[in-house]
């Protein structure tokens, strides 16, 4: 026994021996886990083959009541990197996750953490910090501008930035990446900006306070939101008031959340537009986030524009997903 | 990652190749090269990584400035509305804005102040003396204040003082923040109509400075046993804490001393946390509202230990716990946990024959079995969770110190809660033991309640329940309203 436990123990040794013989870029990889999809697309884009990436959540949720799972602890625990998409977007669950992980090097200060929104300009920063405005108020501003191009080149950057500072002998297929990454968002925000044009202007109405990036950046309107306070459901007599004025602004579309499927329905019905379902990010079973947004520009290209407006369906499709629209990718690209 | 060996082995080899290398390889003499580089391929893509990062730069600087213009006529378009006091939809939801009552502040940076923003603030001391003093409020921990709210009834005989009345059950003053980098320090008060003021736990979180992932609790809390033993009453799925807990535990257990957790992950998608705590004594703390356990209690098993001798090791209360959760599915998980205490020997006088004061020790052991199976859609915001927990507890008992009794007896309780919409949940819930201290007593409770979720920072409860008791059978009905004000816990529950 006592022989078979030396050759045992020499044999370990010799492989860890050969392990570390092993030149560093052909068996490491930086582990990566994001919270969202989106940022898991963007991570993989820039560090290619030099990263495994695991995002948390499926992009089905809503990321600000996310319950942690056992599988995120031991992720986290484990990770070379974390990636967050920040501006209080999980911060019912990230702080209490990271501080459990125990990882100190994806905690905050650590090199791994990586905030995506950094750099990034909030829109609707609250003036006034207080609950009277709403339960689901962000102190820090919108979260959700992974729907803006202009901001996920901004994300892109910091996660760049990231992975250098964690494995910087491969600052350059990083950067690469970036740049290809940035390349692939200008090609993508061209045809975008083609398909919306159209639309410039026109409004709809959103379930809660979501898409301000979105309108921003493609020079559309939000004309009022189903909720009447974040994270307040709407009274009746707040819905009539939404679609009198959905009526006078001749909203042409109205997106939510799937939850609020049922609700966006109705007061689509009501003032005639058309209800959309869509997620504010991709999900674990899209392609990735340029896939999602090919598709979610698809959607409002086709609800906004004048001629969908005078002769197009009138269909309410509550649960169909963005890559489920007709044709989405196909316009999109 | 693994870098130790890796990283170490590469550094090696750079330096060996660095050191043969030099003598035979002389650099580049590459006649395009300038002085400063330029041509230089590799300053050439450093310098066209800079250009872009410029660029970057230039784009987020056009959005602050956008962003300001912006700010500058809705803050006038706020002002104008807050002088209308007109709250539309149409004025408050547009492009670039926010709700109603939702505007842009002065600073678009998080945590940087401009000058005159809300940010800045009046404060004295910083702003004005250079120097941070007593009067400034840095540094001071959160706090939050709930408050839970109830009003029940029931036909419970000689309850005046307790049921058919509105009732302040618990106002929670918390005080949490970080001591340093390596502990926080949390207090919690509860306040009631009826005692005053007592600590409901104190304890330094030593969180991150010991190695892997373990933790240590220091001071007076609620200790880890059992899966709602050490959850603050308004925090309960229920009204009151089961009955079977209230009997064997007093409630919660609670006691000053020290805890050490410890988690590991069992595979992927699975972990397992254990803790191990010893304290001077193990106390219980109940609020309970209804049932023949209502009222206000603590249990101070210690008494008496004191003004006799020395504390020795026997006289302290030891627990456990071990808790595994495994994922089961996509959107569900089950949680098996076992736990154990013992209650340190008590200490009771008694009298003999001639009047002679003696003393006699007693001890209790308590353990526990429970698991949570809990399937919750975070996408629709339904699902359900049940819980099911089992107790045994064992007592030394006399009632003259001469003749000992054991007793063992057992207890269970189980709910189940089906989150039917975002805000909506219905659960039932029951349970039935042996008393501890005469187990050929029994008693068994068995109610619904349904819990309307406002918004994350209100809740109203309605229950109904029936109490099985060998005193007296009673039903009760009850309307609870819990509210949070400040920050409040995001913990991971397991």
């Amino acid at each position: 026994m006592a022989f078979i436990g030396k050759r045992l123990l020499r044999g370990l040794a010799g492989l860890a021996l050969a392990m570390a013989a092993l030149p560093f870029s052909l068996r490491a990889q930086v582990d990566v886990v994001t919270t969202t999809p989106d940022l898991a697309d963007l991570t993989r884009r820039i560090g290619g083959e030099h990263v495994r990436v695991h995002p948390l959540t499926t992009g089905n949720e809503d990321l600000h009541l996310v319950t942690v799972r056992p599988s995120f602890l031991v992720k986290v625990h484990r990770a070379d990197v974390f990636v967050q998409q920040g501006l209080d977007a999980e911060h019912a669950w990230v702080p209490a996750l990271l501080d459990k992980a125990k990882n100190r090097a994806v905690r905050f200060g650590g090199a791994g953490f990586c905030d995506a929104s950094l750099g990034i300009t909030p829109m609707q920063v609250p003036a006034r910090v207080t609950r009277e405005a709403g339960p689901d108020l962000h102190p820090r501003g919108n979260p959700h501008y992974n729907l803006d191009p202009r901001c996920m080149r901004i994300a892109a950057r910091n996660v760049r930035d990231c992975l250098v500072r964690v494995d910087p002998q491969h600052r350059k297929a990083f950067e690469q990446g970036f740049e290809r990454f940035l390349e692939d968002v200008d090609d993508h925000v061209a045809r975008w900006r083609k398909l919306l044009e159209p639309c410039r202007g026109r409004g709809f109405i959103e379930n809660h306070m979501s898409w301000v990036y979105f309108a921003d950046a493609f020079d559309l309107r939000i004309v009022a939101a189903l909720e009447a306070r974040p994270g307040l459901p709407p009274s009746a007599s707040y819905l009539a008031e939404v679609i009198e004025v959905a009526k006078r602004e001749h909203v042409g579309l109205v997106v939510a959340r799937p939850r609020f499927a049922e609700l966006a329905e109705r007061v689509a019905r009501a003032c005639g537009a058309e209800a959309r379902v869509l997620q504010l990010g991709s999900t674990t079973s899209d392609k990735g986030w340029f896939e999602f947004m090919d598709a979610t520009v698809a959607t409002f290209a086709r609800a906004l524009t004048p001629e969908a407006r005078r002769g197009g369906e009138r269909g309410v499709e509550p649960g169909a997903k963005p890559g489920a629209e007709p044709d989405a990718g196909r316009r999109g690209t | 990652m693994t870098t130790s060996w890796s990283s170490w082995f590469t550094l090696l080899a750079l330096l060996g190749v660095g050191v043969f290398g030099a003598s035979s390889s002389l650099p580049a003499q590459d006649g395009a090269l300038r002085p400063d580089g330029r041509g230089d391929p590799n300053v050439e893509a450093t310098l066209e990584r800079y250009r872009r990062d410029l660029d970057l730069l230039r784009e987020e600087l056009r959005a602050v400035r956008r962003e300001q213009e912006s700010q500058n006529s809705q803050n006038s378009q706020n002002s104008q509305n807050n002088r209308n006091q007109n709250t539309s939809p149409s004025q408050g939801a547009g492009q670039g804005q926010g709700a109603p009552g939702i505007a842009l502040p002065g600073s678009t940076f998080p945590g940087v102040a401009l000058p005159g923003s809300p940010l800045q603030g009046n404060r004295r001391g910083l702003a004005v003396g250079g120097q941070t003093t007593i009067f400034d409020n840095i540094f001071n921990p959160a706090i939050s204040l709930i408050g839970d709210f109830v009003v029940a009834g029931s036909d419970q005989k000689d309850s005046f003082e307790r049921l058919n009345r509105f009732t302040l059950r618990d106002l929670e003053l918390g005080f949490v923040g970080r001591v340093d980098p390596y502990s926080s320090y949390q207090v919690y008060l509860h306040f009631d109509e009826d005692i005053g003021v007592e600590i409901e736990e104190a304890y330094v979180f030593l969180d991150n400075a010991l190695p892997d992932t373990f933790e240590l609790k220091a001071g007076r809390f609620n200790r880890d046993f059992g899966k709602l033993s050490a959850l603050h009453d308004h925090d309960l799925p229920m009204l009151d804490k089961p009955q079977v807990l209230q009997e064997y535990l007093g409630g919660s257990v609670r006691g000053t001393g020290v805890e050490l957790h410890h988690w590991l992950g069992l595979s992927d998608t699975s972990t397992l946390r254990w803790s191990l705590g010893i304290a001077n004594s193990l106390d219980s703390d109940s609020h309970t509202i209804f049932g023949p356990a209502a009222g206000h209690d603590h249990g101070h098993e210690e008494e008496g230990v004191e003004p006799f001798g020395k504390r020795r090791f026997e006289n302290f209360g030891f627990h456990g716990r071990a808790t595994a959760v495994f994922e089961t599915g996509p959107t569900s998980t089950l949680q098996v946990g076992g736990s154990v205490a013992y209650a340190p020997k008590v200490v009771r006088f008694f009298e003999d024959a001639l009047m002679t004061p003696f003393k006699a020790t007693f001890e209790t052991r308590i353990a526990g079995v429970d698991a949570t199976y809990r399937d919750y859609d975070e996408a629709s915001g339904t699902g359900f969770v049940t819980v099911a927990e089992a107790l045994w507890s064992s007592r030394e008992l006399s009632d003259d110190g001469i003749v000992r009794r054991d007793v063992d007896a057992f207890g269970f309780y189980a709910y189940a809660e089906a989150f039917v919409a975002r805000q909506w949940s219905l659960g039932a819930s029951g349970g039935r033991f042996e008393h501890a201290e005469d187990a050929s007593e029994r008693s068994s409770d068995y109610g619904a309640f349904a819990t309307w979720r406002i918004d994350e920072f209100q809740r109203l409860r309605l229950e109904a329940r029936r109490f099985e008791d060998p005193g007296q059978d009673s039903f009760g009905v009850s309307l609870q309203w819990t509210v949070i004000l400040g920050t409040h816990g995001h913990g991971i529950y397991w």
